[in-house]
């Protein structure tokens, strides 16, 4: 499977026009209201992200993306978004934002091709790989491994990332960001099933790692 | 140009090299077994499987392919044959 090349995101784009509006106008309020609080897993998680990379976190809250813009504000975002959230009245909005649909039942071609076509153009595609917003007792909920397949065709990294639940919007936002993991050095770029299975496992034991670091 | 049953046999072959704990059903397969009830490819192992097939046989899938295009051995087949006309 093809390697990444080092990329660099393109710092203007017309494709980019609105995304980069909404960034730019929503970026300084956002950060003076969140107040985000990062704290790092280790030394060599506190490297700037540069290039594509896949942001992975947990999922509580509707406005989860935001607060990820906001940790993460000096780089533009392609969210993953269901089809129920795209094909919504917000959809026309999202898709111009930069997000990209993906029918969590069946996922095409079409889907993975946007996204490894992103990361290879050195893009951040963030998702949350419990696939909807876990509440209730089910916080725990098990990633999917589909974003282990984007990763191994696109050769970006995963970073894991951790969102504490928050009381209010209001309130200050903490995220702790985790050591990036390159599932093609852990395991070459034909990895078996079995492999795919192991590398969605040790993500989703470092994001608990990294829950634990904030709780 | 490959015939189908050469298609199979390379099919099994991406399929061995993924999934080499299955080998007793991957080797048993035919053209009717199907790919998630008798093999027990999830939707993240076909879209594996897609790729791979991209690679092996040089093809480029349509983008509406996804997990649910084929069913069986000899769907994934005959597509693919389709591809290489």
């Amino acid at each position: 499977m093809n390697r990444q090349k080092k990329n660099k995101a393109p710092l203007f784009s017309f494709k980019n026009i609105v995304i980069d509006f909404v960034r730019i106008t929503g970026g300084l309020p956002m950060l003076l209201i969140l107040r985000p609080k990062k704290r790092f897993a280790s030394e060599k998680a506190k490297q700037k992200l540069r290039g594509g990379a896949l942001i992975i976190a947990n999922h509580t809250d509707f406005v989860d993306p935001v607060y990820l813009m906001s940790a993460f504000w000096y780089r533009r975002h392609h969210f993953i978004a269901s089809e129920e959230v795209m094909d919504s009245k917000a959809g026309g909005f999202l898709r111009a934002c930069g997000c990209i649909r993906i029918d969590r039942n069946n996922v095409t071609m079409n889907t993975l091709r946007k996204i490894t076509d992103k990361l290879k153009q050195g893009e951040i595609v963030s998702m949350f790989p419990q696939g909807r917003i876990s509440s209730g007792g089910d916080e725990g909920a098990s990633f999917k491994s589909g974003m282990v397949l984007m990763a191994i065709r696109s050769g970006a990294p995963i970073v894991p990332v951790y969102i504490k639940p928050k009381k209010s919007f209001f309130s200050r936002l903490h995220v702790v960001v985790g050591e990036r993991v390159s599932v093609t050095e852990l395991y070459g770029e034909r990895p078996t099933f079995a492999q795919i299975d192991a590398a969605a496992r040790l993500l989703y034991e470092r994001e608990e790692q990294l829950k634990n670091l904030v709780d | 140009m490959l015939s189908k049953e050469e298609i199979i046999v390379k099919l099994k072959d991406i399929l061995l090299v993924a999934d080499g704990g299955n080998a007793d059903k991957i080797g048993a397969a035919d053209e009717n077994t199907r790919l998630s009830e008798d093999l027990g490819l999830n939707s993240v192992n076909v879209l594996y499987l897609v790729i791979a097939i991209e690679e092996v046989f040089n093809i480029r899938f349509d983008d509406d392919t996804g997990v649910d295009t084929f069913k069986t051995v000899g769907d994934a087949a005959d597509y693919i044959g389709g591809k290489l006309k």
